[in-house]
């Protein structure tokens, strides 16, 4: 046996190593599990290293456009006053709505925990295995980050929720187009319900699922998607993405493509919601 | 012990030019495995278990920073990086055409497993990046074999030198 052994050594090493993996990965069943300590290990050791080129890139591109930008923020402040004072009113009047609906207290108290849940972060890094996933962003649990929360792209559109491997200074967003996340969605009139989920056959793309052919309800091409908070994971009432096609080809759902708002590609800030839906509702 | 700190410093640069290329375009890294290019270019240089061992670690590297199943990758890696050392001990690969019908073949193989592996786990199909990531292996292979030749070049002019 050990001359055996000896005469296949090469092979003999590269078995262990396979059967290594292949129980790493029967250890992950069911899929959706927590992350091994050793993956989460990998994790934090590396990211830094991606916390380092996101902060590098940003310096370069930083000292390129400030050059540039400085003859056109004149016209963008100009434009951000009248855009500020718009939205002072706007605020004002949503204020006297819901004044109409609770006590000066109550509405202090959700104004101020709205505006300390709101947590701005940067990504960092993008999923190495296939870029529609998921993303590395620069704020962990020491930023008050957890499991779940929902994630907004700058002009509040629905991005994904963080999910596990949250080290103190960064953390995972899984993405609205990673074709193993579920979001339930509804129409401008508040239907069709549905599930959307990334699609992985159309980078960038999700499909709306769970749409009977012989549903009543009309879903034209542009129609917005927003949340409905029914998953008890995303906020309600965020926007998502518009429809780009309803096709009634197959037997019973209606097969129903939908580009997502967020943009994986012009996006670099990016806003946690600290809160749940119980919290605001 | 400096050939590993070699491997561990090249990985560490591999996962920085990864994450470049991603933030410089998207499709980049799909087109350009640079975990895989390291892996192999170990393996030629340190030989089989050096490269299946090494092509473990690149793996796991990626597999920690992807959301799925972690090994996945590392798998895949590890057969390349066994592979690239057993076949580069017995034939010469130092032409040109045959450097770039031997990556290619070894990254159509890794690309294959990965393929295989990631369908049966998850019972879905693969992201295939508009069709992009079938030029992933010849594109690997071009950047593979002009890397080899350069190399090749620079060891002969400093070979000459001293």
């Amino acid at each position: 046996m050990p001359s055996f052994l000896k005469r296949n050594q090469n092979l003999v090493v590269l078995t262990l190593l396979l059967l290594f993996q292949m129980i790493l990965i029967s250890l992950q069943v069911p899929l959706g599990v927590e992350e091994s300590a050793f993956e989460k290990g990998l994790f934090a050791v590396l990211a830094p290293v991606q916390h380092g080129i996101a902060s590098g890139i940003r310096g370069l591109r930083g000292f390129w456009t400030n050059y540039f930008d400085l003859r056109r923020v004149q016209d963008i402040n100009r434009r951000l006053e009248t855009e500020a004072l718009r939205l002072r009113q706007e605020n004002r009047l949503l204020k006297a709505a819901l004044d109409r609906f609770r006590s000066d207290e109550d509405l202090n108290r959700l104004f101020e925990e709205i505006g300390a849940a709101v947590i701005p972060c940067r990504i960092i890094g993008m999923d190495l295995g296939y870029p529609y996933k998921s993303l590395t962003i620069n704020k962990g649990s020491v930023d008050g980050v957890r499991r779940n929360m929902t994630v907004l792209s700058g002009d509040g559109n629905l991005v994904g929720r963080i999910i596990g491997t949250v080290t103190f200074r960064e953390s995972r967003v899984q993405l609205v187009t990673d074709n193993q996340s579920g979001i339930s969605v509804s129409g401008p009139e508040g239907s069709p319900l549905g599930i959307l989920s990334g699609f992985a056959e159309r980078d960038g793309f999700c499909r709306l699922n769970y749409i009977l052919t012989t549903s009543s309800d009309e879903l034209a091409p542009g129609d917005t998607l927003t949340t409905t908070g029914f998953d008890g994971i995303y906020l309600p009432g965020i926007r998502v993405g518009y429809v780009v096609s309803v096709s009634t080809d197959s037997d019973l759902f209606k097969d129903i493509l939908v580009k997502p708002y967020f943009d994986l590609t012009k996006t670099d800030r990016l806003a946690i919601i600290g809160m749940e839906t119980s919290d605001i509702f | 012990m400096r050939r590993i700190v070699e491997a561990g410093l090249a990985a560490v640069l591999a996962f920085a030019l990864y994450s470049l290329l991603m933030r410089i375009s998207i499709t980049l890294p799909i087109l350009l495995n640079v975990f895989s290019l390291t892996v192999v270019y170990f393996a030629v240089r340190e030989g089989e278990i050096f490269g299946a061992v090494f092509g473990m670690a690149c793996g796991m590297i990626q597999d920690a920073f992807s959301l799925g199943v972690f090994g996945v990758a590392g798998i895949a890696k590890t057969l390349t990086g066994y592979l690239a050392g057993a076949v580069s001990r017995r034939i010469d690969i130092t032409p040109l055409s045959r450097n770039l019908v031997f990556h290619s073949l070894l990254f159509s193989m890794e690309l294959l497993v990965w393929m295989l592996l990631y369908g049966l786990i998850f019972r879905q199909p693969v992201s295939m990046g508009r069709g992009l990531i079938f030029f992933q292996p010849f594109m690997t292979a071009l950047a593979a074999s002009a890397l080899f030749k350069f190399l090749v070049r620079w060891n002969t002019r400093r070979m000459g030198r001293s």
